[in-house]
């Protein structure tokens, strides 16, 4: 017994040990490569500086930045990437932070609060935090304007994505731009014809069941379709994403909630009866217990068209390098992009609900011109230079589509080597097919409570499709849930927009 | 003819036992079973406890490749640092807190001391939020501190466990120590403590599960995966659809899990006594 | 000399006790205070202090109007009726684990072993066996003939009987741990007894030994609430409350509204009718333990 409690002391007082030398080497190395840098910085600053006639950045002043994002494929560009930047800035350091997983934004928010250093956040359009945004975000519209940037020019109507009562809260990097994914082998067992641009979401619907493969005791073997932002639970903007291309608006023009609008419940219905009536697409429950992933699962047969981005296309060398993607379907070109459906006969075809991706500077940062410049460089010039082993369609109209086109054949493999990928030029060519016509939810965006609406409606939605409300019901109990919402926060936007216009 | 009929009911109950006990065991097994498993045999049926053919890649892929940009050896070694600052500082903090509690006299203790036990009623959520707070003020969140510092102000149920054992120790040990001379931290170092070492014993194990299996704090205090400790980094790589591989997170479960078991096993005396103390003592 | 003498004891004694009464002091008492007062206000954490607002017991009135909330009290309440049966079953393993077996030891630990893993590890492991069409669960029970076995953690109905399934094997070792313990108290001049009056085993066990071990039940039966009611981690990894409400609890809604919504005042005030109905719960135990738990 003595014997075994020393050995517990002993080991505790070694680790501790060990644990304080580890501590106190990651800190000795850092500082030491500090001092390094930040002579060289300022000899090489000069020059470049000089060219750039807006921001000026004090090649003296040594800044680390912490760049915070959710996706593990920056790190892959960044890696690639940032010896160009550091060239430019020798003076300033990136250091990202990847938090991959459900929990992004509820991190990044409290790590906000808590007051930690963060300089730079990866957002979204759809994730961009309007209703807090300038809580969490700093305008960055003063350095735009200093730096002489044409915004408008290079991102055309994507830009307004991130424009909140009229503040620029990022730049868009990439476009996460939809698509229909169909499996043609599936088509051509069924014998049915490949989707046309002409087609509507009624016949949308109607294909899934077609192509819907049930046992004899009723039970979907093969779901004839899948929604990609079903595999995030969200409901009400699955929906009313829908809706839109019959232009409906989660918000009207006046900015009140429009949730009477015939074409939300329609939407509604048609996921509520695809997932929980005709079972010809997997239940939010059904995603959640069997992990389902939107495209890896369209892979192994599980559905046949699958409503996801367009951009897909350019991953599909990695996911035939990871197993993912067979081979032998990979060679057969089994997968197939269609556009979007219309709403119905009489609307616009080719319209496609775009996302963007893109970056924004942290209101806790204490170097903001460093955080602008770093923005700059990671939206435009980084995404050219990583093109041939981080694959994103760029948001910006001005950069070089043909290195663009070109670089993309390559990609990354296992072992680190940029190796050259299969031709995919048909994929391509849907996938970058210009009389595409990219809407967005602008009211959303122009009323910043939009977000603080939309979370107390999925409160409702959710349960809809899990059968434990109708859509009748949650409608009604939504518009009374969100009428104090909307009465407070309108009133507290027109005042902003009131006081603005003094 | 009870001799005769024992040994029939003994060797009865032990079959039933430890089928029982298979089925209690089945899902460690799987997990180590699926983490030697090629990633498509995994969901095969029936299942093979020992896979064939063996297949390390899961290993090799959580302990070499970078995952969230750092191998897990990081993760691992955040956790055993935690553990270990963890289990000093608490040991320290409670034995201190107990000795106090028990051994010297002075008013107001008791009532202090029913006050400190009467706040193991208090659900967590209570004090979670504004102890968050507290943590940001200071700027201990996304630090290791955030984790460890806590253990320094002595657990409620440490105090408490020390405490009862403390008080079975016989005062006439400290009497005789003071008129040698000694202050009362001589006398809880030299004296107590070595006396009190079975008790001890306990809590380091209770600690160290504690401490090496913490998620929550975790969750709520670190931001920056290079802070990660173990359970936190399986949560977040099994969360990644992009990369998630079914051999590979059970193979992370399997190096999280191990540490502890094996402790467990080495010292599963002191810490069956420590559950059955407080149990009964409650 | 004396009065000197008492002062040092006493600085001692503070000293002694000093971290602990800091910690208590901080970490307890402010928070207490700090988290009833924010309870009546309508804080939002990102907003910051500046939007902060007093609305009463405003908080108090929505939680009970607020179906996510009454939802998952109902749940808790659902994950609460059986207890009475893991706790019977921790005890019946307890009494077989006590008649003496061939490799006890081994038993036991193989039995508290789901104790010390780590939440993560035991959700991760289950959501794979419990995978509706590819874990091994359903394949067994499919393998038996059943066509559409359950979806488990995708179905309303099943989602809580895969979440007590996952319960119930990871407590039951603990729970009998603190049951063998108990045992080994009961004097054993008791059954010795019963045994000459002729007494089956059925009936030892359910007029010596329930009666007699009802100090360590009610133990476990106060323990195993509070613990219920505290309980978010493994609904957060396995089904993040899902499908809809089926599987929230309250301790996971509270973390939900507090950590990704920010809405700290609604978070805080849940908590504080979180602890009122564990109070009400223990103290009913607490009185009612007179009627059935015999102390020697």
């Amino acid at each position: 017994m003595h014997k075994w409690f020393r050995n517990v002391c002993s080991i505790m007082l070694v680790s501790v040990m060990t644990a304080g030398i580890l501590a106190g080497c990651g800190t000795g190395s850092k500082n030491s490569s500090d001092t390094t840098t930040a002579t060289t910085a300022a000899a090489k600053q000069g020059e470049t500086s000089a060219e750039k006639k807006g921001i000026v950045i004090d090649p003296n002043k040594k800044v680390t930045l912490k760049f915070f994002s959710g996706a593990a494929v920056n790190k892959t560009e960044l890696d690639a990437t940032l010896s160009d930047f550091n060239t430019k800035y020798p003076n300033i350091t990136v250091d990202p932070v990847i938090i991959t997983g459900a929990d992004f934004a509820d991190k990044l928010k409290t790590s906000i609060v808590a007051g930690e250093q963060i300089d730079i956040i990866e957002v979204g359009s759809s994730t961009l935090e309007r209703a807090n945004a300038e809580n969490i975000y700093l305008p960055i519209d003063e350095y735009v304007k200093k730096d002489g940037w044409d915004v408008e020019k290079e991102y055309g109507d994507v830009i307004k994505q991130y424009t909140v009562n009229n503040k620029l809260y990022g730049i868009p990097k990439y476009l996460a731009a939809a698509g229909v994914w169909y499996n043609k082998k599936h088509f051509d067992e069924m014998k049915i014809a490949y989707p046309t641009a002409d087609w509507t979401w009624d016949e949308f619907f109607e294909l899934a069941k077609k192509l819907t493969v049930k046992d004899a005791s009723g039970k979907t073997t093969r779901y004839g379709a899948f929604h990609w932002n079903f595999m995030t639970n969200a409901v009400t903007s699955t929906v009313y994403e829908v809706a839109m291309y019959g232009g409906y608006q989660f918000l009207k023009d006046d900015g009140s909630p429009n949730l009477d609008d015939p074409k939300f419940k329609k939407a509604a219905e048609y996921f509520y009866n695809a997932t929980l009536v005709d079972k010809t697409m997997p239940t939010l429950a059904e995603i959640t217990a069997e992990k389902m992933h939107y495209m890896y699962d369209m892979y192994k047969g599980r559905w046949s068209m699958l409503v996801a981005g367009r951009n897909t296309a350019m991953f599909l060398d990695i996911h035939r390098m990871n197993g993912q993607l067979t081979a032998e379907d990979d060679d057969a070109n089994i997968y197939a992009i269609a556009p979007l459906p219309r709403w119905d006969k009489n609307s616009p075809k080719k319209l496609s609900y775009d996302n963007s991706v893109g970056d924004a500077v942290c209101k806790n940062t204490k170097n903001p011109e460093e955080a602008y410049v770093f923005v700059k460089w990671h939206t435009t010039d980084s995404l050219v230079l990583s093109s041939k082993v981080s694959h994103r369609l760029p948001a910006s109209k001005q950069l070089d589509t043909k290195t663009l086109l070109e670089n993309w054949t390559y990609y990354k493999n296992k072992d680190g080597q940029v190796v050259k990928g299969k031709d995919r030029g048909e994929l391509y060519t849907a996938m970058l097919d210009p009389e595409i016509k990219a809407i967005f939810p602008e009211n959303v965006a122009k009323y910043p409570y939009a977000t603080l609406l939309r979370d107390a409606v999925e409160k409702n939605m959710t349960l809809v499709m899990t059968g434990e409300m109708s859509i009748d019901d949650a409608i009604a109990k939504s518009k009374t849930d969100i009428q104090p919402i909307y009465e407070k926060e309108k009133k507290k936007f027109d005042e902003e927009v009131a006081k603005a216009a003094k | 003819m009870t001799k005769t009929k024992a040994p029939v009911m003994k060797i009865i109950r032990t079959i039933i036992m430890f089928l029982i006990s298979y089925c209690m065991l089945y899902p460690f097994l799987w997990m180590v079973a699926a983490s030697l498993t090629q990633e498509r045999q995994i969901f095969n049926y029936p299942f093979k406890l020992i896979p064939n053919p063996l297949n390390f890649e899961g290993y090799i892929d959580v302990w070499t490749r970078t995952t969230l940009g750092f191998p897990m050896v990081v993760y691992f070694f955040n956790s055993i640092k935690i553990t270990a600052i963890g289990l000093a500082g608490s040991i320290l903090s409670c034995s201190l807190a107990a000795y106090g509690y028990s051994k010297i006299k002075f008013p107001g203790r008791d009532k202090i001391f029913l006050l400190k036990l009467s706040t193991m009623m208090i659900p967590g959520q209570v004090l979670m939020l504004p102890n968050f707070l507290i943590y940001r003020y200071l700027g201990l969140v996304d630090t290791h501190a955030a984790l460890w510092l806590p253990t320094l102000f002595g657990a409620t149920f440490g105090t408490f466990f020390l405490r009862q054992f403390f008080t079975t120790i016989p005062m006439e040990l400290n009497e005789s120590a003071e008129i040698d001379g000694a202050g009362n931290l001589r006398i809880f170092w030299q004296i107590i403590m070595p006396l009190a070492k079975p008790a001890l014993a306990t809590l380091v194990i209770f600690n160290f599960m504690g401490l090496w299996n913490n998620y929550e704090s975790p969750l709520i205090y670190l931001r920056s995966p290079k802070l990660y400790t173990m359970p936190l980094a399986l949560k977040v790589i099994s969360d990644d659809k992009d990369i998630i591989k079914y051999a590979g997170v059970m193979a992370g479960s399997v190096s999280a899990a191990l540490p502890v078991l094996l402790v467990f096993i080495a010292a599963q005396k002191y810490f069956i006594e420590g559950i059955t103390v407080t149990g009964i003592k409650g | 000399m004396i009065i000197k003498r008492r002062t040092r004891t006493i600085i001692d004694g503070y000293l002694f006790i000093l971290p602990n009464l800091v910690g208590f002091l901080v970490f307890t008492l402010f928070s207490v205070i700090f988290s009833l007062t924010i309870s009546f206000t309508s804080w939002d954490m990102i907003k910051g202090f500046k939007d902060i607002e007093f609305i009463g017991i405003q908080n108090y009135i929505d939680i009970f109007k607020d179906k996510w909330f009454v939802d998952s009290l109902m749940n808790n309440v659902y994950f609460l009726l059986f207890i009475p049966v893991q706790i019977f079953l921790a005890l019946l393993v307890a009494v077989v684990l006590n008649g003496k077996i061939y490799g006890s030891k081994l038993v036991r630990t193989i039995f508290y072993m789901p104790q010390i893993t780590n939440v993560v590890i035991i959700s991760l492991l289950w959501s794979m066996l419990l995978n509706p069409s590819k874990g091994i669960i359903n394949k067994i029970i499919m393998s038996f003939g059943v066509v559409n076995p359950p979806m488990w953690l995708g179905s309303t109905l099943w989602v809580k009987p895969a979440i007590i399934l996952m319960m119930t094997w990871g407590g039951l070792g603990y729970n009998m741990i603190l049951y063998l313990s108990g045992l080994q108290s009961i004097p054993t001049s008791l059954y010795e007894a019963a045994d000459i009056d002729g007494a089956s085993a059925f009936k030892k066990f359910f007029k010596i030994t329930i009666p007699m071990i009802s100090p360590t039940t009610f133990f476990v039966l106060i323990m195993s609430i509070i613990s219920n009611f505290q309980m978010w981690s493994n609904i957060q990894i396995l089904t993040n409350g899902g499908p809809g409400t089926a599987s929230t609890v309250i301790s996971f809604y509270i973390y939900s509204q507090a950590f990704r919504y920010g809405k700290m005042g609604y978070a805080c005030s849940m908590s504080w009718i979180l602890f009122l109905i564990v109070l009400v719960f223990t103290l009913i135990q607490w009185r009612g333990q007179k009627k059935w738990v015999n102390y020697m």
